[in-house]
C-alpha cells in the first residue's frame, strides 16, 4: 500500500497530467483506508477552488501608476506610426 | 466574414483605459511583480493592435485581451527562468528534513477537520488571508505554485521553465507548497485561536 507520503505527491501529479490505471486505483484504496488522506485531499480540493477564484478575478486595488500608464499610451503609439 | 467588420468595441485606443487595470491585476497576481506586469500588459496591448483583425467578435474584447495575456505571462516566465532560483527550490529537497511525514511516509501529524470549508469560498475576508498565506510562500516557491494552478502547462514545460530537473521533484516540491498553503490556512482561518 502506498503511504500518505506517496499519496501527497501522487496526487500533485495527477493534477498535472493523467494517472496509470494501476496508480489510480492504489490512491483509491489508500483514500478508503485513510482518513487523514481524505480529509487532507478534500481541503486540498478546497483550496484549487479557492486559488481558481483568486486568480479568475483578482480584487486587491492594484491599479497601473500613472507613469506606467503614460509609458505604455507612448509606445502603443509609437509603434503604430511604424506601421 | 472580412478584415474589414468592425464590431462596437473594437475601439483599441480606448483599450489600455478600459481594461489596462483590470489587465495589470490579472498580470500582477500571476507575476508577483510590479514592473513585469507593467511589461505584460504592455506586450500584450501590442499584440492586440496587431492582430486586431484576427479578433472574431465572438468573445468579449476583455477575453479576447486576457487569452492574449495568458500567452504573454508565459512568455515572460519562459525568458525569465533563468532568473528563477530553483537551485534553490531541489536544494531544499535534499538538505531539509521532511516536516510532514515521518519515515514511514505518515503524517507526522493528525489532518485536522475543517468545518463548513465550502463557506469560506463566499467569504471575502477568507480570500484575503488565502493571498497573504500564498504572499508568505518562499518567492520561487510561489510563483512556480501559482504558474501551475493558472495555466496548462505540461509538467515537463513546468520543469523546463522553472529549471527543474525531473518531475519527480516536481511532484515533490509542489505537494509540500500545497501542505504549506494548508497548514497556513489552518493556522489562520479553520483553526484559528
Amino acid at each position: 500500500m502506498l503511504s500518505c507520503k506517496q499519496v501527497s505527491e501522487l496526487s500533485a501529479r495527477a493534477k498535472c497530467e493523467g494517472l496509470s490505471f494501476s496508480d489510480r486505483i492504489k490512491l483509491k484504496y489508500h483514500m478508503m483506508m485513510c482518513k487523514g488522506c481524505q480529509t487532507y485531499h478534500q481541503q486540498i480540493n478546497l483550496l484549487q477552488q479557492a486559488t481558481a477564484k483568486l486568480f479568475n478575478k483578482p480584487t486587491g486595488g492594484d491599479t497601473l501608476c500613472k507613469e506606467a500608464r503614460e509609458r505604455i499610451k507612448q509606445n502603443l503609439k509609437s509603434d503604430k506610426s511604424k506601421d | 466574414m472580412t478584415s474589414s467588420k468592425t464590431y462596437p468595441n473594437m475601439n483599441p485606443s480606448s483599450w489600455l483605459d478600459d481594461y489596462g487595470d483590470e489587465l495589470y491585476r490579472y498580470a500582477l497576481a500571476r507575476l508577483r511583480d510590479k514592473s513585469a506586469a507593467e511589461d505584460v500588459v504592455q506586450e500584450t496591448l501590442l499584440a492586440a493592435l496587431k492582430a486586431q483583425e484576427n479578433f472574431r467578435g465572438d468573445s468579449a474584447v476583455k477575453t479576447w485581451l486576457i487569452g492574449i495575456m495568458k500567452f504573454k505571462i508565459i512568455d515572460f516566465y519562459r525568458k525569465s527562468a533563468r532568473e528563477i532560483q530553483s537551485e534553490s527550490l531541489e536544494h531544499t529537497l535534499s538538505s531539509s528534513e521532511d516536516n510532514d511525514f515521518d519515515e514511514n511516509g505518515r503524517w507526522l501529524t493528525a489532518v485536522n477537520s475543517w468545518s463548513d470549508p465550502d463557506l469560506a469560498l463566499h467569504q471575502d475576508q477568507f480570500f484575503a488571508v488565502y493571498q497573504s498565506c500564498i504572499d508568505a510562500l518562499p518567492e520561487d516557491q510561489a510563483k512556480l505554485f501559482v504558474l501551475n494552478e493558472t495555466s496548462d502547462l505540461s509538467s515537463e514545460e513546468l520543469c523546463k521553465i522553472i529549471n527543474i530537473s525531473t518531475t519527480n521533484n516536481l511532484w515533490v516540491i509542489l505537494s509540500r507548497t500545497r501542505k504549506r498553503l494548508r497548514d497556513c490556512i489552518d493556522k489562520n482561518w479553520f483553526n484559528a485561536e
